[in-house]
């Protein structure tokens, strides 16, 4: 469970009001498959993941990016309850889908990442640190159903 | 030991031309210090670290970001030999100054969200995942003295 003040929650909740959930869901998936390769293997059939423009222009790797961030969405709404709100989703991930859990930690450090590009100024150190909890947060809720 | 393709080579430069290498130091070694707050430990002589504002303008912080990320330059420039590079370095930070080397790979990390904070759109995929390389294998090398 992550506890987060109400300061912190207040500054995710603040840059979440302005995040382009489909750009930025796209930009994080395919930077993560740029940056760390063999996270491609759960995506064989996306098609062209060659290069990095290839991956970063894959309409496949954008759609589903929009979907995960979307799914990061619902963690924003319910910080208090994370590993309730991802429940069905580490099972997926563990007993279909077959996914090292180090796997979200990495994806969350990309999304910072990309914000932080995003945002600028705004991403202060704060918000840095709420953002960090956060997605700390989510990566444990997706392992905690893991057997 | 570092292996980056002549792309990353490029990339790397390019981003590294456009850091001013004192502020991005300071910059990093604050976050550092308000993202993960018991890094704070190690600095105690340092005097106000009481609010992320206190840390961010602390002087000693900045001086000492400084030094860090110089001393990451180096590193830059002997991506071949990480490990002889970081020696002296590394034996300090086990024998005397009783670091975690899990902190070197969180320092990597808040680096690389710093170079893209400043340099946005031009913090590429490509840079990324090359920094990303960068700062891991500065991360071992400055572990690799610890016994």
């Amino acid at each position: 469970m992550v506890h987060l003040t109400s300061e912190e929650k207040a500054l995710i909740n603040g840059l979440w009001s302005k995040v382009n959930v489909e750009e930025t869901g796209g930009e994080a998936l395919g930077r993560l498959l740029v940056v760390y390769p063999w996270t491609q293997r759960f995506f064989d059939s996306f098609g062209n993941m060659s290069s990095p423009s290839a991956i970063m222009g894959n309409p496949r790797v954008k759609a589903h990016g929009k979907k995960v961030l979307t799914s990061f969405g619902e963690a924003v709404k319910n910080m208090d309850n994370l590993k309730t709100t991802f429940a069905k989703l580490s099972e997926l991930h563990c007993d279909k889908l077959h996914v090292d859990p180090e796997n979200f930690r990495l994806l969350g450090n990309v999304l910072l990442i990309v914000l932080s590009s995003h945002f600028g100024k705004d991403f202060t150190p704060e918000v840095q640190a709420a953002w960090q909890k956060l997605v700390a947060g989510v990566a444990t809720a997706l392992a905690h159903k893991y057997h | 030991m570092v292996h980056l393709s002549g792309e990353e080579k490029a990339a790397v430069a390019a981003v590294w031309s456009k850091v001013n290498v004192d502020n991005a130091g300071a910059e990093a070694l604050g976050r550092l210090l308000v993202v993960y707050p018991w890094t704070q430990r190690f600095f105690d002589s340092f005097g106000d670290l009481s609010s992320a504002d206190a840390i961010m303008n602390n002087p000693k912080v900045k001086a000492h970001g400084k030094k860090v990320l110089h001393s990451f330059d180096d590193g830059l420039h002997h991506l071949d030999n990480l490990k002889a590079t970081y020696a002296s370095l590394s034996e300090l930070h086990c024998d005397k100054l009783h670091v975690d080397p899990e902190n070197f790979r969180l320092l990597g990390n808040v680096i690389v969200v710093v170079l893209s904070r400043n340099l946005g759109k031009d913090f590429t995929p490509v840079a990324q995942a090359a920094f990303q390389k960068v700062v891991s294998g500065v991360a071992t090398a400055l572990g690799h003295k610890y016994h």
